[in-house]
C-alpha cells in the first residue's frame, strides 16, 4: 500500500466538538483528516468505512438489542444512518437471542461467553450445514470496563495505569502510544537512551507473545514437541522483560517523558539477556524447521483460514493478518531503529506469505527472528544507569486532539485523545487492531470446517478485551 | 518404551520444586515495604498520591498497606521523599484470609488474626480441578495461567488441572474486576458447580478491583492471590497452601523477609 492506496483505520467523534477525525493507514504511517460533523451520514454510507469500525466508534452499550432478529440489519448502511439519526449512537447487540432461525438442513451452534479453556469470554454463533460453517457472528463486549469513561478528566500520570491494562498482552504497545501522544502534545523530548529502551521493550513483547502463539497453533494441530518448547521458552522473553523493567509484562515501565528501567539492572544482565535470546532463537529455529519438514503439518495449516488480499483492502484489515497476505505495512518503518547502528529487518519472505493460517504461523517465526537479531545487536548500547523519574512533572498542552500509533505485536494500536491545557483527557478514542480484524476471522471461517475454528481463531489471536472499550 | 523414555527415568527433573522455592525474585519489583523505621515518616501522603489504587494509608503512628490492591508498580517507592520504602521483590502475596493482606507497619500494630480457611477444605488435599473465568480482566492473568502448565512450572504434577466445564470443577478461579457484563455469567457458572466447591480470586483486580470498581461476587473467595499478574510459580504455591501442603503464612513470611532485608 502506498500513499494513494491508504485504508481507513480509525474514526474519532469527540463529544463536544464540531469535527470528526478520520485516520487512515499507509504503508508506514497513520494520517489524519478532519471533517465537519455534519458529514457523518456520508461516512456511514461510505463503503470505505468498515461497519465494525463505525459500530466501535459510534457504538454505545444500550439495553441489548436482541442478536438474532437484528443481525440481518447489522451490515445495512441505510439502517445505520437511520439508527444514528434517531438515537445519536449505534446500539450494540447483545447475545440474548436463544433461538436462531435456520433452514431445515442447517443447524445453529452457540459458543460462549465462557469458553472451554483459559481464554477470555466472547459469544460465537455459528450457522452450519453438516461440519461446514456457513456463517459466524461474533459478539464481544463481555469484558467491557468502560475505560473511556474512567480516563475522562484524568491527568497523564493517572491515565497511564488504565492505558497499560487496555490489553494485558500489549502493555508496552499501549503505554508507548499514550506516552508518545503526551510527549507530542506537551512538547516533551526524551533522551535517545529512553527511545532505545522503549523500542527494545516493544520487540521483547513481540518475541514473547509470538512464541506463545506459535506454541498454541502447534498445540491446536496436535504437534506437541513445538507446543511444549514454545510454552516453556516463552518465559525467555518474559524473563528478559522482568530483568529490564521489574515486571514480566512491562507494567509501568514507560511513562510520558520518562523511563523506568529496573534499578537492579547491570551490564552483565544485558549480556545474559542477549545470550539467552540467541540460545532461544537457535533452539526455536531447530524446532520450527523440524516441524516444517513434515509435509502434513504444512498442509494442515495451508488448507485453512485463507484471507484474500481483496478482503484486506475492502475491510481495512491491519497488522499481522495483513502482512501475512504478503503486503507490506508496518509502522516500524518510521521508527528510529536505525539510529542505534543497526536497522531492523522488516521486509519479509513474501513468497511464503499467502494469507492462510500457515502464513500467520510462519510470519510470527520471521518476526521473532528479525526482532531477536535487532535486539541482540543494539542491547549493549543501552545505558543501565538508573535515574528516578520526575513524578511531579507538570504537563502543559495546547488544547486539541492528538493521535499516536504504535506497531504492537497484533498490529497498529491507535490512540487519539482530546486534551485540555493541563493535558487532562476530555474525550478519547482507542482502537485495538482487533476491532478491524475480528471481521477477518468471520470471513475466513466461512465454508471451512467447524473443527478448524480453534486453529483459525488462534492464528489470528485477537484481543477480546481491547475491543469494546 | 522408547530409548528417550528410558533415559528420562534417570534424569533429574527440571521443573520447580515448590517445597524449596523462595518467596522473592531478584529481578522482580515485588511489593513495596518500609525498610527504615516508620517513625521517620512524617505523614506527607506523597506515596498515596501517586498510587494508582490508593492502597496506602498514612496514619499518625503507623503506615497501612493493602497488598490486595497493590499493583506493584513501585511509584510510591520513587515518590517517598525520605526513601523509607523499597521494592522488596517479595512475590508470595496470597492468603486464605483477606484481612491478612492488609498490613500495618511497624508490625506490632497488627492485630493478630486467626488465619485459617473459613471451612473444612480437606476435600482438596489430593489436588483439584478448576474452571477459569476471565471476568473483565486484562488477559495477562490468563497468559500466566497458561504458562503455569508448561514444563517449568508444571501445575499438573501438583495435582491441579484446568477443566472445560464448571460442572467438572472443584474450584472456580476468576480474574479481573468482574465488570457489569461478566457478573451474570460468573454467577451462572458458580451456581452450576456441584458442592463442595471453592472460589479463588486470582490477580489484584480480582481481589479488590484494582483501578476499576469491583462487581458483585457469588461469595467471599476462599483464596486470594495478589499480583498484577501473579507469577505462575506464585499461583501454584498458593494452590499448594490451599491444599494444605505447606504452612505458608503471608505476614510471618513477609516480616521475616523484611528483617533479613534490613540487615
Amino acid at each position: 500500500m502506498n500513499r494513494e492506496k491508504k485504508s481507513i483505520t480509525g474514526l474519532f467523534v469527540p463529544q463536544d466538538s464540531e469535527d470528526v477525525y478520520i485516520y487512515s493507514l499507509t504503508q508506514s504511517e497513520v494520517l489524519t483528516r478532519v471533517q465537519k460533523k455534519d458529514t457523518l451520514e456520508e461516512i456511514l454510507r461510505s463503503n470505505r468505512f468498515p461497519v465494525f469500525l463505525l459500530r466501535h466508534s459510534l457504538g454505545k452499550r444500550a439495553s441489548g438489542n436482541d442478536l438474532i432478529p437484528t443481525y440481518s440489519n447489522f451490515f445495512d448502511r441505510e439502517q445505520l444512518v437511520e439508527e444514528y439519526r434517531k438515537n445519536g449512537y449505534l446500539a450494540d447487540l447483545s447475545y440474548l437471542g436463544e433461538v436462531m432461525e435456520v433452514e431445515p438442513h442447517q443447524y445453529a451452534h452457540a459458543v460462549g461467553p465462557i469458553h472451554a479453556g483459559i481464554i477470555e469470554p466472547g459469544h460465537f454463533r455459528f450457522r452450519l450445514e453438516a461440519e461446514t460453517i456457513l456463517s459466524l457472528y461474533i459478539r464481544l463486549g463481555f469484558q467491557r470496563r468502560n475505560i473511556r469513561e474512567h480516563i475522562r478528566g484524568k491527568l497523564p500520570m493517572q491515565a497511564m495505569p488504565f492505558a497499560e491494562c487496555i490489553s494485558g498482552d500489549s502493555t508496552i504497545a499501549y503505554s508507548l502510544a499514550f506516552s508518545r501522544l503526551y510527549e507530542e502534545a506537551c512538547g516533551l523530548t526524551v533522551s535517545l537512551n529512553t527511545k532505545l529502551l522503549r523500542l527494545i521493550l516493544l520487540e521483547i513483547e513481540r518475541i514473547a507473545i509470538h512464541t506463545g502463539d506459535i506454541g498454541a497453533i502447534a498445540g491446536d494441530i496436535g504437534y506437541y514437541p513445538l507446543h511444549g518448547f514454545c510454552a516453556t521458552d516463552r518465559g525467555v522473553g518474559l524473563a528478559s522483560m522482568e530483568k529490564l523493567t521489574g515486571s514480566r509484562f512491562g507494567r509501568s515501565a514507560i511513562l510520558p517523558g520518562n523511563q523506568r528501567i529496573n534499578p537492579a539492572l547491570t551490564k552483565e544482565d544485558l549480556n545474559s539477556i542477549s545470550n539467552s535470546l540467541k540460545t532461544f532463537l537457535h533452539n526455536l529455529e531447530k524446532e520450527f524447521y523440524k516441524a516444517c519438514a513434515s509435509s502434513t503439518i504444512r498442509e494442515r495449516l495451508q488448507i485453512c483460514g485463507e484471507l484474500k488480499t481483496i478482503t484486506v483492502y475492502k475491510k481495512s484489515i491491519v497488522g499481522m493478518p495483513l502482512r501475512a497476505t504478503g503486503m507490506r505495512q508496518d509502522l516500524r518503518y518510521t521508527d528510529e531503529h536505525s539510529k542505534f547502528g543497526h536497522p531492523i529487518q522488516l521486509d519479509l519472505d513474501r513468497e511464503h506469505l499467502t494469507g492462510e493460517a500457515w502464513s500467520r504461523f510462519y510470519l510470527r517465526f520471521l518476526e521473532i527472528q528479525n526482532s531477536i537479531h535487532w535486539v541482540c545487536s543494539v542491547i549493549d548500547k543501552l545505558n543501565v544507569e538508573y535515574t528516578p523519574p520526575n513524578l511531579k512533572q507538570k504537563f502543559q498542552a495546547k488544547p486539541g486532539v492528538y493521535m499516536a500509533a504504535v506497531e504492537g505485536w497484533r498490529g497498529p494500536v491507535l490512540v487519539a485523545l482530546q486534551l485540555d491545557q493541563d493535558a487532562r483527557i476530555i474525550d478519547s478514542y482507542i482502537r485495538d487492531p482487533s476491532v478491524l480484524n475480528w471481521r477477518a476471522l468471520e470471513i475466513v471461517v466461512e465454508n471451512e470446517l467447524i473443527g478448524d475454528f480453534p486453529l483459525n481463531n488462534k492464528s489470528f489471536s485477537l484481543s477480546y478485551v481491547g475491543v469494546d472499550l | 518404551m522408547s530409548f528417550t523414555e528410558f533415559v528420562n527415568l534417570f534424569r533429574t527433573t527440571t521443573s520447580f520444586d515448590y517445597t524449596k522455592e523462595k518467596p522473592n525474585s531478584p529481578h522482580a519489583r515485588g511489593i513495596p515495604v518500609p525498610v527504615k523505621d516508620t517513625d521517620k515518616c512524617y505523614g506527607c501522603t506523597e506515596c498515596n498520591d501517586v498510587c494508582p489504587t490508593k492502597c496506602i494509608q498514612v496514619q499518625k503512628d503507623f503506615l497501612e498497606f493493602d497488598y490486595g490492591a497493590c499493583l506493584a508498580c513501585g511509584l510510591c517507592v520513587e515518590a517517598c521523599p525520605n526513601n523509607i520504602l523499597k521494592n522488596s521483590g517479595f512475590l508470595y502475596v496470597f492468603s486464605v484470609n483477606r484481612e491478612e493482606l492488609v498490613v500495618k507497619y511497624p508490625e506490632e500494630k497488627n492485630q493478630i488474626i486467626e488465619i485459617k480457611a473459613s471451612r473444612d477444605l480437606s476435600f482438596l488435599k489430593n489436588g483439584f480441578t478448576y474452571r477459569e473465568i476471565a471476568a473483565a480482566g486484562n488477559n495477562s492473568v490468563e497468559c500466566e495461567l497458561n504458562a503455569s502448565f508448561n514444563n517449568t512450572f508444571d501445575c499438573d504434577s501438583n495435582g491441579v488441572r484446568a477443566v472445560a466445564s464448571p460442572k467438572h470443577a472443584d474450584a472456580l478461579l476468576f480474574s479481573g474486576p468482574v465488570g457489569q457484563y461478566m457478573e451474570a455469567p460468573l454467577h451462572k457458572a458458580w451456581s452450576t458447580m456441584p458442592d463442595p466447591k471453592v472460589l479463588i480470586a486470582c490477580g489484584t483486580e480480582a481481589i479488590s478491583g484494582g483501578i476499576f470498581p469491583q462487581g458483585k461476587l457469588p461469595k467471599e473467595p476462599d483464596l486470594y492471590i495478589s499480583g498484577d499478574p501473579p507469577k505462575p510459580s506464585v499461583i501454584i504455591q498458593a494452590f499448594c497452601t490451599l491444599m494444605g501442603r505447606n504452612q505458608f503464612r503471608f505476614r510471618e513470611s513477609l516480616f521475616l523477609f523484611i528483617k533479613e532485608m534490613k540487615k
